[in-house]
């Protein structure tokens, strides 16, 4: 990983199609996301990968993960592009639609049958928690921008923001302390 | 400074969601220069989040893959963008033995350490993060609860009349109920059948005093859930009307959707 931010940072063109191919899915997930339509989610994933090519130098592993970084990239250009005015041109589709988080947050309903029945680990992560993480994460919303899109007092913005990402860790912890476990009773034998 | 008490309030995941003020970052830098070692948990938090990111991945477009990385290879060439690779000094052989020693050596120590670490540590981390959450949700279930209960007081009170509110030759099948009650000044609205506004748009609720139209409020679309409203004395209709987004100062009477006496 450090050669590999050691050559982005040099403005290395050939350590992009590395991380296009690792982040690349991940990040047009983030930008559809936030766009709503497929057309446009691949002009910014382009502008996005021009623009972490262009300014790998300025990456500061001090202040957080590669990813951490491309993903603002990502989600600061999405977000530019849908307010620009080609957008609302392009699209009639409405990217935000405050009544689908709504309904999500308050149904009952499992998961969508969309997913073939494939349950990702973060599913067990439940709506209420999922939908913070998507708007703050995602999206970049601000703390007041979450309180009235999902009109919910500031104090359990707040609480649930804590509390999703704590969740969040421990769903993925619980995984990774399998591997070490069964690292460690290798060492054992050894 | 209290790094316990500082990882159960949370403030750590709320900076790493990017959700704190000027005033709480400057605590948190605080306490990461205080405490090195929060550095890890910053990570941690930041991983997961990129795992869940790495779970919501769809695969772009094969032809995008080609189109921006060639893209990317004309520009370069292009701007001549071209550096030097950094040189690159030999090592001498007796370097790379001592170092491969060294690191041997600490491997193992650390292995023989991280295993005692590990165990005690990892089941400290989650009974603390479990206990606030915890408390965390009991709090807010305890919120929900009271709002529940004074709720539940107010449509138990004799004195809360509910007043059925129907749809006008507008929308015939709309109908809305609020719950009235002059002792308490209190009101609540329900809508039980009020159509979707259009994109812009807004309903409004007014009450009729002595001829005259007081604006109770802007109501938000909520099917299924009872909104707190302002008590209007005297009122003697109530009616709901649509307007544009933000209210109006009087009421648009050819889209008044329900209305009913008090």
């Amino acid at each position: 990983m450090g050669q590999k931010i050691e050559r982005l940072q040099n403005g290395d063109s050939i350590v992009v199609r590395e991380l296009y191919d690792e982040y690349g899915p991940a990040l047009y997930g983030v930008i559809l996301k936030i766009v709503g339509s497929e057309a446009i989610a691949q002009d910014v994933l382009q502008d996005t990968f021009i623009k972490i090519w262009k300014n790998g130098s300025t990456y500061d592993p001090g202040k957080g993960t590669l990813f951490t970084w491309m993903l603002n990239i990502a989600r600061n250009t999405a977000i530019d592009q849908r307010r620009s005015a080609a957008f609302r041109h392009h699209s009639a589709q409405e990217p935000l639609d405050a009544s689908l988080y709504n309904s999500r947050l308050h149904s009952t309903t499992q998961p969508d049958p969309e997913q073939n029945g494939v349950r990702k680990v973060v599913e067990t992560l439940e709506k209420k928690y999922q939908v913070i993480i998507e708007l703050v994460y995602f999206q970049g919303f601000t703390q007041r921008e979450v309180q009235e899109y999902l009109n919910l007092p500031l104090g359990t913005v707040k609480s649930r923001a804590r509390i999703a990402l704590r969740k969040l860790r421990r769903i993925f912890e619980e995984h990774r302390i399998i591997l070490i476990v069964i690292t460690l009773n290798l060492l054992n034998f050894s | 400074m209290d790094k316990e008490r500082f990882l159960s309030s949370g403030l750590l995941e709320q900076y790493v969601l990017g959700l704190t003020s000027p005033e709480e970052d400057e605590e948190v830098k605080r306490y990461l220069d205080a405490f090195p070692e929060l550095k890890a948990e910053i990570k941690a938090m930041h991983q997961a989040l990129e795992k869940y990111a790495l779970e919501q991945s769809v695969p772009p477009p094969s032809h995008l893959r080609s189109q921006i990385l060639s893209d990317i290879e004309r520009q370069s060439l292009s701007t001549d963008k071209t550096k030097a690779a950094p040189s690159r000094k030999g090592v001498s052989p007796w370097l790379l033995t001592t170092a491969i020693i060294a690191a041997l050596f600490f491997a193992g120590l650390s292995t023989f350490l991280y295993r005692q670490q590990v165990q005690s540590q990892h089941t400290f981390n989650q009974l603390r993060s479990e206990y606030a959450t915890f408390k965390e949700e009991c709090l807010e279930e305890q919120q929900n609860n009271q709002q529940l209960k004074a709720l539940y007081a107010f449509l138990q009170d004799p004195s809360t009349q509910p007043v059925s509110l129907q749809g006008t030759p507008v929308a015939p099948k709309a109908k809305a109920i609020v719950y009235w009650n002059a002792n308490k000044h209190n009101a609540y609205f329900n809508q039980v059948n009020l159509p979707r506004p259009p994109e812009g748009h807004q309903y409004q609720i007014w009450a009729d005093v002595e001829g005259e139209m007081i604006s109770i409020g802007l109501l938000d679309w909520q099917p299924g859930q009872l909104q707190p409203i302002r008590f209007i004395e005297d009122a003697e209709t109530l009616n709901i009307t649509l307007e544009p987004k933000g209210g109006s100062k009087k009421p648009t009477v050819e889209r008044l959707f329900v209305n009913g006496e008090v």
